[in-house]
């Protein structure tokens, strides 16, 4: 869950200019993303059921919060981000940034999965070979994104986006990418465009089986613990 | 991600004394209550500066005024902020960190600066008055409504509210919120009962000897209950469990008393645009402040406070947020400098970005720094807080820099 902090660094916190960098070599995690993953038959019987620490916060993750709290607003150019088409657009703040809630059958943002197996690298800025909605294999019917409101505990705060993925394509389908992304606006107009940012990407070297008739639940927990 | 902390200190004449840097360990209950306001697009009060400014850090210095471009309805029109409300924050405090931490206790601020958005119409499904309020500083906020008590979220308002009728059916005059129970008070039986914070159920009820119960608040620290009466301007100590009178003090003002907030051993009593603040362990008044408008029902939720302002004469009664240095968080001469957001940089497999603040002690005394912590959004949260492995001594003529770096590898 976290790096364990090095207690000789406990013991020594007063340090020279020259020695503060060594300071952080193990450094605390101070947010990560948890990946649930659980497969059930229509029956309620789960097949499968795993819960790892995701990997990958990729670079939009960053920029994104960087524009925000930057605060770029109207006036300026705005940040180049590359969206999950490619293209390299202008981002600053907007009401409506970030917003991940997406409604059944919409596979542009949320949680989305892939056949992708490369693994993840920061500059990642789309699912490598992402599974559309639908019912020809082998697509997947994404649900409505559910985002729980934020849990805490004595040590750990965090709030938990699900998504589930029902096989109707009449084969079996095994998953190997599950991402996430998140909906902001291009400025290239006043009122701005809307574009589409992974900011996660994890990816299962085993897969993920979902046979026909049954269901894929995601859960990412985006977990801050002290 | 990651997060690394750093501290510089420098000479009056600008030379490095001393730099420290660890690891940030914590983000606390702020930050994910600003990505659910973010991820759902359901900012608090439909306000869309709530979901534009979450996560808004970059800051001019103390006490500059930013102002905000116009809500999307008019009584959310006005809104400007203090410099020093959004960014790195320091603290000569030294409490432990808890997720559940959600201000700065001991912030060290500069009296000149307020933040003030008026107004969030707090009650604005309903058509009758906010009288009392109460919140547990995390998450909910409870609020009258005529004879009606509402429960709301601080973050996203797609959440719904709980609505019970107030005890005995009178408008609650008085609400605070014990970590477990919810407490109202009125002017009609000065009755205070003990509730049940979900469904109002009354589960101990005592009687004030006020004349006129007009205020109630909670000492988290030592487990009591204050009562206000406007009556006699006393305000009593009582035993939650038995409502015993443990002590009393005169509050000496002359002019209407509605309500008060208890925060870090003072009670805070606003009295039109002024806000007394006094020592209920001595019964003096220790500290008096303007505010920025004119209040009656104040609740402190975290970094900021939630009023409620006079009656408006109209069919509702809107209520504000607002930001302002307590007592002990009153230095006029602490030059707080704009908080910089620097530009990311990202190589494969890493990528970071670093915010910094510059905080000048021209305050007279020497000030030891124990706690640093960041500030965002609109209301503005506490999103991560750090104690200091080593507290920082900063002499009066000296500077200190903070920096937080937040970081991602793949």
């Amino acid at each position: 869950m976290r790096a364990n902090m090095d207690s000789k660094m406990k013991a020594t916190p007063e340090v020279s200019v020259e020695d503060a960098e060594k300071k952080v070599a193990d450094m605390h995690v101070l947010m990560q993303a948890e990946l649930e993953t659980i497969v059930r038959s229509p029956d309620g019987k789960v097949s499968h059921h795993d819960v790892r620490k995701a990997e990958s916060f990729v670079r939009q993750w960053l920029e994104l919060l960087w524009v925000h709290a930057a605060s770029l607003g109207r006036v300026s150019e705005g940040y180049a981000m590359r969206d999950t088409g490619n293209g390299l657009r202008r981002i600053r703040t907007h009401m409506d940034n970030w917003f991940l809630h997406a409604l059944a059958a919409v596979d542009t943002h949320g949680i989305l999965v892939g056949l992708g197996t490369t693994a993840p690298t920061i500059d990642d800025y789309r699912m490598e070979d992402q599974i559309p909605h639908g019912i020809i294999h082998p697509q997947l019917q994404y649900s409505d994104m559910a985002v729980g409101y934020p849990g805490i505990n004595m040590n750990i705060s965090q709030i938990t986006i699900t998504r589930s993925f029902a096989n109707a394509s009449g084969s079996a389908v095994t998953v190997y990418e599950i991402g996430a992304a998140l909906r902001a606006y291009d400025r290239a107009s006043w009122s701005g465009i809307v574009r589409y940012f992974l900011v996660l990407r994890d990816v299962i070297a085993a897969g993920i089986g979902v046979p026909v008739g049954d269901t894929l639940t995601i859960n990412y927990r985006l977990q801050c613990e002290l | 991600m990651r997060g690394i902390v750093t501290n510089e200190l420098f000479g009056s004449d600008g030379k490095l004394l001393k730099k420290d840097k660890q690891p940030s360990r914590s983000l606390v209950f702020g930050f994910p209550k600003l990505l659910y306001t973010l991820f759902t697009d359901t900012p608090w009060c439909h306000d869309t500066r709530g979901t534009k400014y979450a996560l808004a850090m970059a800051a001019p210095p103390a006490p500059t005024e930013i102002s905000l471009e116009t809500g999307n309805y008019p009584w959310a029109s006005e809104a400007y902020f203090s410099g020093q409300m959004w960014g790195i924050q320091i603290s000569e405090d030294d409490h432990p960190i808890t997720p559940f931490d959600s201000y700065i206790r001991g912030r060290l601020g500069n009296a000149l600066g307020f933040g003030y958005s008026g107004a969030f119409r707090v009650n604005s499904h309903f058509s009758r008055r906010c009288r009392g309020m109460a919140s547990d500083r995390m998450q909910s906020v409870w609020h009258g409504d005529s004879a009606d008590i509402v429960r709301r979220y601080l973050a996203g308002d797609d959440l719904g509210m709980v609505r019970f009728g107030a005890p005995n059916g009178r408008i609650p005059q008085g609400l605070t919120f014990d970590g477990i129970y919810l407490w109202s008070g009125n002017d009609s039986d000065n009755l205070i009962h003990r509730m049940d914070p979900l469904t109002g159920a009354v589960n101990l009820e005592w009687a004030s000897p006020g004349t006129a119960i007009w205020g109630l608040a909670y000492d988290l620290e030592n487990d009591k209950i204050y009562s206000m009466d406007n009556g006699t301007k006393l305000i009593y100590r009582h035993d939650p469990a038995t409502g015993v009178v443990e002590d009393s003090f005169d509050t000496a003002l002359t002019d209407t008393l509605y309500d008060m907030e208890w925060v870090d051993g003072y009670l805070y009593v606003p009295v039109g645009t002024t806000m007394h603040v006094f020592n209920p362990a001595t019964g003096l008044r220790v500290h008096s402040f303007r505010l920025p408008v004119s209040v009656r029902y104040p609740v402190f939720i975290g970094p900021y406070w939630l009023i409620a302002p006079p009656d408006t004469g109209t069919s509702y009664e809107s209520c504000g947020f607002f930001f302002f240095p307590g007592y002990g968080c009153d230095l006029p001469n602490l030059e707080i400098g704009g908080n910089e957001v620097l530009r990311p940089v990202i190589a494969n497999p890493n990528g970071e970005f670093t915010m910094r603040r510059i905080f000048t002690n021209l305050t007279g005394a020497d000030l030891t720094i124990r706690k640093v912590g960041i500030h965002s959004g609109c209301p503005v949260e506490l999103i991560a807080v750090d104690l200091l492995g080593t507290p920082v001594a900063v002499n009066h003529g000296q500077e200190l820099r903070v920096s937080y770096t937040f970081q991602i590898t793949v």
